[in-house]
């Protein structure tokens, strides 16, 4: 079982062995694998020799999914079984699924969620990108020749909470150690940023097949830091195509068209868009009849969606408070820049070099081996540190349906912010947040991220309760909320339940009751990923004691140690949720010992000033 | 007594007047040093210390950039809350000026004009640089704070004008 290869770092016998990891490009059309192998970015191919991975999946009864080249071939006989662009559905409500345009699927409503009705069963958003990140997975584990320490997945920088939240929850089901989930445009740019070692402001022009990003950046003394991102999740290289479909649907006069005709069409409008980048009109043939379209024709149909884009790189770079001739270059990403009105479009507005020199479709997951690599602990020559930014605004609902910015958009990350809220009724012990994510004032025109329930205030007068809630956006753009009721007299556990995406139980039952991956499989790699948790929690704990053990007073040195002794022996239990209670048990003893060591490695950088004395933000 | 504060964070004196890529570069190497990234492999306690730290120095960071927040700051640091959402005081011919500016933005919004809304823009940037260098010689000659305060939410009023107006970018998508 390639599981058990794991070691931890300082296990191995031999210690200064490359660590493996991988960066996974999971797109929309396409997705890829890279690694770094003996200092080299390398792309796996599978057993034909192709990098590029469909990112089709077929779902045939009793069988396991059927990912890439091979399902395609299924996307014309049985299209409602194979599910392509899955992309566009991560993240996605019931409600959003069934206003999309020219869906062939069967979608039946689960919760707010949406499935997709399968030969193999109804399946979700998550499982169906689990089976793509799987099948790449093994592919670079079987190319590397043992088990990753760990990978860092791609998402679109202007991926909103949900669909970042559900990428993650892929991962976690397809088995995959996530180092970080990285913006595409800012993994260009390390690909092309390690290349040629320019410094300076940059920016990063991403239209794949169902996103479009654009990212300013700036690259100074192996810093990555993002100054501002924009752009569409729902705009790419599709929604040409659907120009040309809905073109060629109007001049033929098409109507009450099949799933499988849709599909094929589709097919067809796809190669006629691809045609015109070398060419100057494309034509097929469709249910008997001719469509051509000249390359001036679509042109003129494109402007529109070409003028969006710009739109918002110009609110980028306002956002990043930069002026288009500070822009060194452009790194052009995605397939869909190789469209000719694109580039000449780009260059227009930027009057500046435009680079396209590294494959649009292979420098993402080239930029995400890079930061794997270094992110694993191989020590490379390019050592370098990425600084991003939350890419829109999280707010909260208040009266008359409106949104109040909490941490606005290009903040940033990770950050934090609390707010207090108080109670309005007497002996109210709840309340609801309502959390939403988007740049307008209104509730309606946001994206609902959902509500968090606050229970278990202790009953008090109506405004003398002092809830503080903390919002918490980690390095990944993913928020996580707190809250706290600060009444000293009364100190109470305030829970909070989210309502949107998948609770952790639901991932957990998903990994459980899985029709697409194997249980065993499933069991013995969370028992070894607990293990794993448990030695780093042990070998943190042993390393600030070795160092900080003097803070403590005995007892408070004791029950570390027996915590931790406890923890050790718990592993040879084989039961993931004992450890896991061990390792909890152990975080909780030594909360107080970590705070103390925080504030001090804070003091020394601020030369003596003890942290919890500081003015926070809060405190405004 | 030197006061515990965000300026300390990144070595510099509570002042108005900041040495801008002072900061950023100060910025970069604390950041450097307590990033999540460098703790990608390590265990989730270490982890979640990583996600506060950076959290704390990124709020610090933020606030010691941005002009108007600095300033708030200072005051506040000197017991002066410069949002008071009670203190609704302000100079008549400057709220004026305001309501004119807002007419003028609801015009364009109404054309969708971007050029008009590009001169639009420039003069708010200008005025906003005028204010800050107010709020900077106000500071320097260590003016009365209520005064200070004054200038501060002026600046507030203009930051939001500006926000609204790049808004508009949105609006027209």
């Amino acid at each position: 079982m390639a599981l058990l290869q794991i070691l931890e770092p300082g296990q191995s016998t031999a210690p200064h062995q490359h660590k493996l990891s991988c960066g996974i490009d999971l797109g929309t059309t396409n997705s890829l694998v890279a690694g770094v192998v003996s200092g080299e970015v390398n792309l796996f191919t599978d057993d034909n020799n192709e990098a590029m991975l469909p990112s089709v999946v077929y779902c045939s009864k009793g069988k396991k999914p059927i990912v890439g080249c091979d399902a395609c071939y299924y996307a014309i006989t049985n299209p409602t079984n194979t599910i392509t662009s899955i992309k566009r559905f991560m993240g996605m409500s019931f409600e959003e699924v069934s206003k999309i345009k020219n869906c062939p699927y069967k979608i039946i409503k689960n919760g707010n969620n949406a499935l997709f009705q399968t030969d193999i069963g109804d399946l979700s958003a998550v499982e169906i990108s689990a089976s793509i990140l799987s099948t790449l997975k093994n592919r670079a584990e079987n190319t590397l020749g043992g088990a990753l320490l760990g990978s860092v997945i791609t998402v679109p920088a202007y991926f909103n909470d949900a669909q970042r939240q559900s990428t993650k929850d892929a991962a976690k089901l397809a088995g995959i150690k996530l180092l970080r989930l990285l913006n595409e445009p800012t993994a260009a740019a390390i690909a092309y940023g390690l290349d040629s070692q320019e410094e300076g402001m940059h920016a990063v022009y991403d239209l794949g097949g169902g996103t479009f990003d654009i990212s300013i950046l700036n690259f100074n003394k192996g810093i990555f830091q993002v100054l501002a991102v924009g752009g569409n999740s729902n705009l790419g290289g599709d929604d040409f195509d659907n120009l040309i479909f809905d073109d060629c649907k109007n001049s033929l006069n098409l109507q009450d068209l099949s799933a499988s005709d849709i599909h094929n069409l589709k097919i067809f409008t796809k190669k006629a868009k691809e045609e015109l980048t070398n060419k100057d009109s494309a034509e097929f043939v469709f249910t008997n009849k001719n469509y051509k379209i000249s390359k001036k024709r679509f042109n003129e149909l494109a402007m529109p969606l070409v003028k969006k884009t710009l739109s918002l790189v110009k609110i980028a770079l306002i956002d990043a408070d930069v002026k288009i001739k500070d822009i060194k270059d452009v790194i052009m990403v995605g397939g869909s820049t190789r469209m000719p009105i694109i580039k000449e479009q780009v260059g227009n507005l930027f009057k500046t070099e435009v680079l396209s020199s590294i494959n649009p479709d292979e420098v993402v997951a080239k930029g995400a081996a890079i930061q794997a690599n270094i992110l694993v602990g191989n020590k490379s020559r390019d050592d370098l540190l990425l600084l991003d930014v939350l890419p829109l605004s999280l707010g909260l609902e208040t009266m008359g349906g409106l949104v109040e910015k909490i941490i606005h958009r290009n903040t940033p990350i990770p950050t934090s912010r609390s707010q207090e809220f108080t109670t309005f009724k007497d002996s109210q012990t709840g309340m609801v947040i309502s959390i939403y994510q988007g740049e307008r004032e209104l509730v309606k025109d946001c994206r609902a991220l959902g509500k968090f329930k606050l229970q278990g205030i202790p009953p008090m007068a109506a405004g003398s309760a002092r809830i503080l809630v903390k919002f918490q956006v980690d390095a990944d753009g993913i928020l996580a909320v707190e809250a706290s009721e600060k009444t000293s007299a009364k100190k109470a556990q305030v829970t909070i339940k989210p309502s949107y995406g998948l609770s952790n139980e639901e991932v957990e039952k998903m990994l459980k009751d899985s029709i697409i991956f194997s249980k065993d499989d499933i069991i013995l790699r969370q028992v070894q990923e607990q293990i794993i948790e448990a030695q780093r929690t042990i070998s943190a704990i042993d390393s600030a004691l070795n160092i900080d053990k003097d803070m403590l007073n005995k007892e408070m040195l004791n029950k570390i140690i027996a915590a931790r002794d406890s923890l050790k022996d718990s592993i040879k239990s084989n039961d993931k949720d004992i450890i896991n209670s061990k390792i909890k048990e152990l975080e909780e003893t030594s909360t107080e010992f970590i705070q103390m060591r925080m504030n001090k490695s804070l003091t020394d950088v601020m030369q003596g000033h003890n942290v919890d004395k500081f003015n926070t933000e809060e405190d405004k | 007594m030197v006061q515990n504060n965000y300026f300390q964070l990144f070595n510099m004196e509570v002042k108005f007047d900041i040495d801008e890529s002072k900061l950023d570069n100060i910025y970069k190497q604390q950041v450097a040093k307590f990033h999540p990234d460098k703790f990608a492999i390590k265990s989730s306690l270490e982890k979640l210390q990583a996600l506060q730290n950076t959290s704390l120095i990124n709020s610090a960071y933020n606030i010691i950039k941005s002009p108007l927040e600095r300033a708030a700051y200072i005051l506040q640091l000197k017991g002066i809350d410069a949002f008071d959402e009670k203190d609704t005081t302000m100079d008549i011919d400057f709220l004026m000026q305001q309501g004119e500016f807002r007419g003028q933005l609801e015009e364009i919004k109404d054309g969708k004009n971007e050029s008009e809304l590009n001169k639009f823009v420039k003069n708010i940037d200008e005025k906003i640089n005028i204010n800050i260098k107010e709020i900077s010689k106000l500071f320097k000659d260590k003016s009365d704070l209520e005064k200070i305060k004054n200038s501060v939410r002026e600046l507030k009023f203009y930051k939001q004008l500006l926000k609204e107006s790049n808004n508009l970018l949105y609006h027209w998508l």
